[in-house]
């Protein structure tokens, strides 16, 4: 039997609900907790030993992060990060839709470990129509259960959680740009240290997770020690969501064991349109290294491995080209998305990525030199490791990644003015 | 001369229970989602006597207020029409044919990205980023709705069935 | 902790930043988005320094020190960094040194000699901003700005009035204002300083004259009692521009803009500047030499004809201490006990338990010692721009204030109780029932508007005796930049030099002016504005036989009355000096040269003073006198008992004027201030609404 964790829902009728959320085993981890009145330290304890990473991209430890938290009483804050923007991303919004009480629960528990009262979930602006409204349903059933709110389940615990909406910005996602977007200002990245959990929103410690991160909360929870554990490999323990797009038959969200053969996870996706040969996948959101095709088929989906042919597990949003595509338009397409969402702060980031963009526009129309590809290296290393955050990074990756795998596209689109695939 | 900008029962109604989500004294966090509240009064946009008003509401300085608005790309400070479209055309979509359907939808409403018809019944709104709907591109949202998996036909057929309300 | 800086052992405290040691050990650092007095950001990456170990670069503006750390900040890793940070600075930055007024002083520029390439690889467009009016002393040339955010941070943090904003995002971020002609705060130029390059720049001096060929000389601020040091700087004997001087007990890095613009009032058209005295009716020049005897005799007369009790002596508190030294000499000297420089004042019965000199009651650095602090009859933001810094500094942190003020209660700073008070209801509101003190150290001070109440000397009583049953000291705020010396010089008809009492006892100005004296001798003061009350004052005029004016500006008042106008210097032609609040005697040198026929103002009292062989002094032998009789003084302890103050005003009587005082029109030189009174207009124009709504829209064009 394939084992679900944050899409167990996904395909069952009213995926949304409360009764088919409790129908599954919903809320039993949290009923639990609060019964027993869980030590705050055995639940951290537990999320460490599963070995959970973070799902955001970073790939941070989930129970490590969470032990940052001071022990000391005093306000303190659960954020889940449903901003979910990174190009080739697109799992929390099914995730919120169609298993929304997942991350209620996962919320709660955070919450309840960390010692929060408060615990916000930030969704993008654009998931204003569905999610928004989903999502801030599941938390009136809730409430209206008591699972939610003052005194939880006659305890005496206190816990509420509240959705806000954000109003369109990629940056925001960057978690302490976020908790300025919390706070009403713009979304400007935070000098860390200090870090969230020392001093976060409103200057109090604070936990911000993914929602994937917090929607697999629940299960470990209620598992057994070493479950979560066991379904991943060593280093990549448990599951990831998969998001499959670009040229492939069935694109999709697809929920696998980490360390699971990318091809497996391309049969998954219904393999590559009309049978075309395989050129280049972005295995982590667009502001990961581009890797070769042929080098991707032979990796599994690990942190280690992917890591080790020059790229990066990131958000899992897998992004697949057939031999058909361009790869000067698709750089040029995500230079000016970094360059875009540049929040305007640092300036390599806002001066760099412009300059990247403009000169990739210069070669698309044909007004390309030679030296434009060395200048275009030559600035992404200026902004690599050069920024507050790590936006100017995933706009420098890109760029390096796919000048070194496909030096001699760019070469022929800079000579011959037109791209060496059309 | 303009109007000054009344906050009415039923749109403080609505701020409150914004305001109420954060503590006592960070009214300020309310102003992204205010924003988008009397944007949405306001039939998409915001202006400066808006501002005005958000700002005595919350009391939240004009120019924080303005700051916010100028920075998220889903508050509009210039008049665009009523109808927002807004075509994904970033990497995952762009691999499945956006590009055609905003060429299409362009040469269809006889108007660029950026613009509005002259109608004012349509925005066409310059979607640099990527709407998380990466397995169902080509897409786009109307008014924040989700169309996936667009073909030209689909694309005549949903513009048809926007009203003019 | 012990740190290495190009391999040099150093000391470090805990938390301390790169460059903060850096700059303390004077190793060069560039910069532009830190500043000591802003909080840091660390976006601009300017700062980016080698740190052993690390594989990047880092921030040496935000990069605390830790034990052992190495840092090389000449490394090529580091050149490399700085230099590649310059070069995306120059992308978007206009290469116009030549026509900007920054050129010669500008950060950008400096470091870009010294870091970077002299020009940039980047060929495309440069981003353009279009400019704004936002103010009569800041003109903007925003394709210039480098985002440093300075300037949003000032408003932020330091005057907490927030002008300048931060808009869009990315390449298209912006510096801007909500409303056009918006930037109108009393400490709005600041910025122009804080701006590394030529993007904000000082309006008035545009285009005056290029950096390099200034002189610069300091003086002190003459516009109010706090102190500010300031630097002129001077082009062809002419003051063209003013900045801070830095003065970490006083000023610390930040002038009010009515110190920076103040001195335009001394090329009033109305200034005085020949020597006139009246003939059957008419006021005709005479001989500059001849000045001093022409009015010698004229005391003299006077004295003779109407005898020393029919004669009143006004001195402003805008003069200098040199000044009002030699003033009361002469006068007290001659036989005349009519004396004083108190001229808004209306009710005196509080006079003989006023402490010797009024002062804070601290030093301006250590106001932060008290838990509570006091406002009465004082607008801080308006009146005394430059200490609403520190009290808003002291307010973000441990120190309550509370503000009880006939008027405007609306400061920049957080207030924790404020109320409105009328003249004679103050002890309803003085009750600690009404508000809750803070545990610790309380400082009342009192401003101005209390001196000009008509019921000051109860206001004081009631002040006194709330303050002694708390235990909370009093400091007081004054009218003039140097009021203090009219106290402590004896311009007072109930004291001497130095506080000690007369054998007679003169009237007050009040009494002066209300009992209609036969001659008065002004000096340095305008009677259309610097009285209780002009009606009463000019009715005075009527009636007296003979008016003695020294004065730096030639008023219809003066020119209908004067027999005698002794032109002037202001405080930018002489020597002179003044005691500010907290008690410090500051002295200067004249900034420029006084037109040819104006005279010197301390010479010209020691010429009188000598022609009636009363005595012969050189500016040190006054400063050493003046030193003398400071000396032993200390004005950190609370002041005398005012509870024994006799107050039988009757309120019902007297005639209440406004008491507010506007910005920029504290004294007679920053009046005739052209740039000021621009302010002043654009203020009334943004208060008035209907005018800035004329247009809903907020931004004219799409970007991108
Ligand atoms: C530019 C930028 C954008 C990001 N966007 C997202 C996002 O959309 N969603 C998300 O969960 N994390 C995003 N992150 C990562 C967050 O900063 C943070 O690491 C994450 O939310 C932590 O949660 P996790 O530990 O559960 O992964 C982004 C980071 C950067 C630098
Ligand atoms: S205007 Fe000057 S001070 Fe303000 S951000 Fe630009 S460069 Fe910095
Ligand atoms: S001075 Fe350090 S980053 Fe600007």
């Amino acid at each position: 039997m394939t084992i679900k964790l944050c899409t167990d829902t996904f395909d069952l009728k009213d995926p949304g609900s409360l009764k088919t959320y409790l129908d599954n085993n919903g809320y039993l981890a949290w009923k639990n907790i609060v019964k027993e009145q869980t030590p705050k330290s055995k639940i951290i304890e537990k999320i460490k030993d599963s070995g959970l990473r973070g799902k955001g991209g970073a790939g941070f430890l989930t129970g490590l992060k969470w032990s940052f938290i001071p022990l000391m009483d005093g306000q303190k804050y659960l954020v889940c990060n449903s901003d979910e923007s990174e190009p080739g991303t697109c799992k929390d919004r099914d995730i919120l839709r169609y298993n929304p009480h997942a991350v209620i629960e996962g919320m709660l528990i955070a919450s309840y470990a960390i010692g929060a009262s408060v615990g916000y979930n930030y969704l993008r602006g654009e998931f204003m129509d569905e999610q928004w409204k989903v999502f801030n349903d599941a938390l009136s059933e809730a409430y209206e259960e008591k699972l939610i709110g003052e005194n939880i389940l006659s305890s005496n615990i206190t816990i509420d959680l509240h959705a806000l909406i954000g109003a369109g910005a990629y940056i925001v996602g960057e978690e302490t740009a976020m908790l300025e977007s919390i706070e009403g200002k713009r979304g400007m990245p935070r000098i860390k240290p200090p870090f969230p959990a020392i001093k976060g929103l409103y200057d109090k410690p604070t936990i911000i997770n993914n929602t994937e991160t917090l929607a697999s909360v629940p299960k470990i929870m209620l598992n057994e020690p070493g479950w979560y554990k066991s379904l991943g490999v060593d280093d990549s323990e448990g599951m990831k969501i998969f998001c499959m797009s670009g040229h492939i038959n069935n694109p999709g969200n697809f929920e696998i064991a980490l360390g699971t053969p990318f091809s497996d996870l391309l049969d998954l996706a219904g393999g590559i349109f009309n049978q075309k040969n395989i050129k280049a996948v972005i295995p982590g959101g667009s502001s990961v290294p581009v890797v070769k095709g042929e080098v991707m088929m032979k990796v599994n989906m690990d942190y280690d491995s992917i890591t080790e042919v020059g790229s990066m597990l990131g958000s899992g949003g897998v992004i697949v080209m057939d031999e058909s595509t361009c790869m000067v338009s698709v750089l040029h397409r995500i230079s000016r998305f970094y360059y875009s969402e540049s929040c305007g702060q640092c300036t390599p980031c806002r001066e760099g990525t412009g300059w990247l963009y403009k000169i990739l526009t210069n070669i698309i129309s044909g007004n390309g030199t030679q030296n434009d590809l060395h200048q275009l290296e030559r600035i992404a290393t200026q902004i690599e490791g050069h920024c507050i955050c790590a936006l100017g990074d995933a706009a420098a990756m890109p760029v390096r990644s796919f000048l070194k795998n496909f030096w001699s596209e760019f070469e022929y689109y800079v000579d011959k003015k037109e791209s060496m695939v059309s | 001369m303009s109007q000054e900008f009344i906050i009415n029962e039923e749109l403080a109604g609505l701020i409150n229970d914004v305001v109420k989500k954060f503590p006592l004294d960070k009214k300020r966090s309310a102003v992204i989602e205010s924003l988008l509240i009397l944007q949405h009064h306001n039939r998409g946009f915001i202006t400066k006597n808006i501002i005005k008003a958000l700002s005595d509401y919350l009391s939240v300085s004009e120019i924080d207020i303005y700051e916010v608005a100028t920075f998220y790309t889903m508050i509009n400070t210039v008049p665009v029409g009523k109808n927002v479209i807004a075509v994904c055309n970033n990497v995952s979509c762009m691999l499945r044919g956006s590009d055609q359907i905003l060429s299409y939808i362009e040469n269809k409403l006889k108007i660029k990205v950026g613009e509005s018809t002259s109608d004012n019944k349509f925005y066409l709104k310059d979607e640099i980023e990527c709407l998380a709907a990466c397995n169902g591109g080509p897409m786009m949202q109307i008014n924040h709705k989700n169309y996936e998996n667009l073909t030209l036909e689909k694309v005549d057929q949903i513009l048809e069935n926007i009203n003019d309300d | 902790m012990k740190v290495f800086i190009n391999d040099k052992e150093y000391n470090a405290n805990p938390d301390e930043t790169i460059i903060e040691l850096c700059d303390k050990v004077g190793i060069h650092i560039p910069r532009f988005c830190y500043h000591k007095h802003l909080s840091v950001v660390a976006s601009c990456r300017m700062c980016l320094v080698d740190v052993e170990g690390v594989k990047y670069a880092q921030p040496a503006c935000s990069t605390p020190l830790r034990d052992e750390m190495r840092v090389s900040t000449g490394s090529e890793k580091t050149k490399i960094a700085q230099k590649n940070s310059m070069e995306f600075l120059l992308i978007n930055h206009p290469l116009d040194c030549p026509i900007c007024d920054q050129g010669g002083e500008c950060e950008l520029q400096d470091i870009s000699l010294e870091h970077g390439d002299d020009h940039s690889q980047y060929m495309q467009f440069k981003r353009v901003v279009v400019d704004k009016d936002i103010s009569p002393l800041i003109s903007t040339d925003m394709t210039r700005c480098i985002h440093c955010s300075r300037c949003v941070r000032f408003g932020e943090e330091i005057s907490n009035v927030k002008e300048l904003g931060l808009l869009n995002r990315g390449e298209d971020m912006k510096i801007d204002v909500f409303i056009e002609e918006g930037v109108s705060s009393e400490l709005s130029a600041n910025m122009i300083d804080l701006c590394p390059v030529g993007a904000l720049n000082n309006k008035p001096y545009r285009y005056k004259a290029r950096t390099w060929d200034l002189k610069q000389i300091c003086g002190i601020s003459p516009h109010d009692c706090i102190g500010s040091n300031i630097n002129y700087h001077i082009y062809n004997n002419k003051i063209v521009r003013a900045v801070p001087s830095e003065n970490s007990e006083i000023n610390q890095t930040w002038l009010s803009d009515r110190d920076r613009f103040g001195y335009e009032g001394i090329y009033a058209k109305d200034r005085a500047e020949k020597t006139l005295i009246k003939v059957d009716g008419k006021l005709v020049e005479i001989d500059f030499d001849s000045m001093s005897h022409q009015v010698n005799d004229l005391i003299s007369k006077n004295i003779k004809e109407y005898g020393q009790e029919n004669i009143g002596c006004l001195i402003s508190g805008q003069s200098t201490s040199e000044e009002h030294f030699l003033f009361q000499k002469i006068f007290k000297k001659l036989g005349i006990t009519n004396i004083d420089h108190r001229t808004k004042e209306s009710d005196f019965s509080y006079q003989d338990s006023y402490p010797i000199m009024p002062s804070l009651g601290c030093n301006l650095n250590d106001l932060k010692k008290y838990k509570n602090i006091i406002l009465v009859g004082v607008n801080v933001k308006t009146e005394y721009p430059v200490l609403s810094i520190r009290l808003n500094a002291l307010a973000k942190n441990n120190t309550k204030v509370y503000s009880f003020n006939f008027n405007s209660l609306e400061e920049n700073f957080s207030l924790h109780h404020k109320q409105i008070i009328t003249h004679d209801n103050i002890d309803l509101f003085l009750n600690t029932s009404n508000f809750s003190l803070e545990n610790g150290e309380t400082l009342f001070i009192i401003g101005p508007s209390v001196s000009r109440s008509p019921n000051q000397s109860s206001i004081l009583r009631k002040i006194s005796e709330f303050s002694s049953s708390i235990d909370a000291n009093i400091g007081f705020l004054t009218e003039f930049c140097n009021s203090t010396s009219g106290w402590l010089l004896g311009n007072l008809p109930h004291r001497e030099l130095g506080g000690g009492k007369p054998r007679q006892i003169g009237k007050n100005s009040y009494e002066m002016i209300k009992s209609h004296l036969s001659s008065y001798i002004f000096y340095n003061l305008e009677p259309e504005f610097d009285f209780f009350n002009k009606q009463d004052l000019e009715h005075a005029l009527d009636t007296s036989k003979c008016n003695i004016f020294f004065t730096s500006y030639i008023t219809p008042i003066i020119e209908k009355y004067a027999d005698i106008i002794i032109p002037i210097t202001t405080f930018a032609e002489t020597d002179g000096g003044y005691i500010n609040i907290e008690g410090t005697y500051q002295t200067f040198q004249p900034i420029v040269q006084p037109s040819k026929n104006i005279h010197v103002g301390w010479s010209i009292l020691n010429d009188i003073l000598k022609l009636n062989n009363l005595g012969d002094y050189s500016i040190d032998e006054i400063r050493g006198e003046l030193a003398e009789s400071l000396d032993g003084l200390n004005f950190s302890t609370p002041v005398s008992d005012m509870s024994d103050i006799n107050s039988n005003n009757d309120m019902e009587n007297v005639i209440v004027h406004d008491l507010s005082r506007e910005t920029n029109e504290t004294d007679l030189i920053v009046r005739r201030s052209e740039s000021l009174r621009q302010v002043s207009l654009m203020n009334k124009k943004i208060n008035n609404k209907n005018i800035i709504s004329q247009s809903d829209n907020l931004q004219t064009n799409v970007t991108k």
